[in-house]
């Protein structure tokens, strides 16, 4: 009798913890990569064609109109923000650890639900430019908002767009460069090279 | 002293009102901003926390979009802030109200997916154990069972 006993609370421990463990399993979220995935689309919705023109030329009153799609799979909802930044050849881009040190010239906030994509509007256009010491500056209009970047390049030729994407971080209260990683943050930055004719 | 000279000072001194006006203007306007954006914040800190706690995707994209909302509001109020006060301080003032009733919806589903996730573990363990239970006592007691089905068996035979 007594071994019996010993025998059923050694088989009811056993399967106690085996079906605990299936259901823990069953309750618990599915383990996922947590990332971010964007990228800017001209206005024919693509990842090209940036331009209307041949190269990556831009005519002074041309406007351009892109959008960035945002795709958030980090497992909870994210307050992100998009920098714009313009530089010339001669800035360091951004990189994973590291944004750019090119004057920001706007930024776009939104609120994404996991695993959805959001969608952000781009209408910019070089209003008008000037030359100052061999180099063009540029005043643009950048969703509706005038800018002057102090950033010259000779001849107008290769200016860039710096994309920069920062996350909202609730413990320190602050947007952070990219998104929280497994053991850091990860910076995902876009860049469009540019021309403008004089 | 002369009337021009009180016009003078007098103009002064409106000025310096007026001046000190818009100052207070400027200053309660970028108090009423900076309340929206902290108040948009803990919204989002609890829309976070409610869809950690399991909160349905539907629920937390509603809220999501009234964090939007709020965060256009709150947009349109810095925009006018220097322009147009008035219309920067309704919007101030429509973004804090969205964010706060945001604020309090989280919560209240963040307690309901706590209170649910709490009964779902229970029910879950539950029901292991009590299937735990069954399988041990079937597999100790199987000989007797059979034996029982057995005579059970033998039993309907003999009344054959």
């Amino acid at each position: 009798m007594e071994k019996r006993i010993v025998v059923f609370v050694i088989l009811f421990a056993s399967f106690s913890l085996a079906l605990s463990s299936l259901a823990y399993y069953l309750q618990a979220r599915p383990a996922s990569e947590e990332f971010i995935a964007w990228g800017i689309y001209s206005s024919s919705g693509s990842l090209s064609g940036y331009f209307s023109g041949p190269g990556a030329n831009v005519t002074v009153g041309e406007i351009l109109s892109w959008h960035f799609a945002i795709t958030n799979n980090m497992g909870t909802i994210q307050f992100i923000r998009v920098v714009y930044r313009v530089a010339n050849a001669s800035f360091v881009p951004p990189n994973a650890t590291i944004q750019a040190a090119a004057p920001e010239v706007g930024n776009e906030s939104i609120f994404i639900p996991r695993s959805q994509t959001a969608f952000l509007n781009l209408t910019w256009s070089v209003s008008s430019s000037r030359l100052s010491a061999g180099l063009r500056f540029l005043n643009m209009t950048i969703n509706g908002t005038h800018v002057s970047p102090q950033v010259g390049a000779a001849g107008g030729q290769r200016f860039r767009f710096f994309f920069e994407l920062w996350t909202y971080d609730s413990e320190s209260g602050q947007f952070l460069y990219g998104y929280k990683g497994q053991n850091s943050r990860i910076g995902e930055p876009l860049q469009v090279w540019f021309n403008v004719a004089s | 002293m002369r009337f021009p000279d009180r016009a003078v000072l007098g103009i002064i001194f409106l000025l310096a009102i007026s001046f000190s006006a818009h100052r207070d203007i400027v200053h309660a306007q970028s108090v009423q901003i900076d309340t929206a954006q902290n108040q948009l914040s803990i919204a989002f800190a609890a829309v976070q926390q409610a869809d950690e706690e399991g909160v349905s995707e539907i629920e937390v994209s509603l809220l999501a979009s009234n964090l939007n909302r709020a965060l256009n509001y709150l947009g349109n109020a810095s925009a006018l802030s220097t322009s147009d006060p008035s219309a920067s301080s309704a919007y101030a003032n429509q973004s804090v109200a969205l964010s706060s009733s945001t604020l309090a919806e989280a919560q209240d589903l963040t307690t309901n997916a706590r209170n649910q996730l709490f009964l779902n573990q229970v029910g879950a363990y539950s029901l292991a154990l009590v299937v735990a239970f069954v399988m041990a006592t079937f597999v100790v007691e199987f000989q007797r069972l059979r034996e029982l089905v057995e005579g059970i068996g033998i039993h309907r035979k003999k009344l054959d």
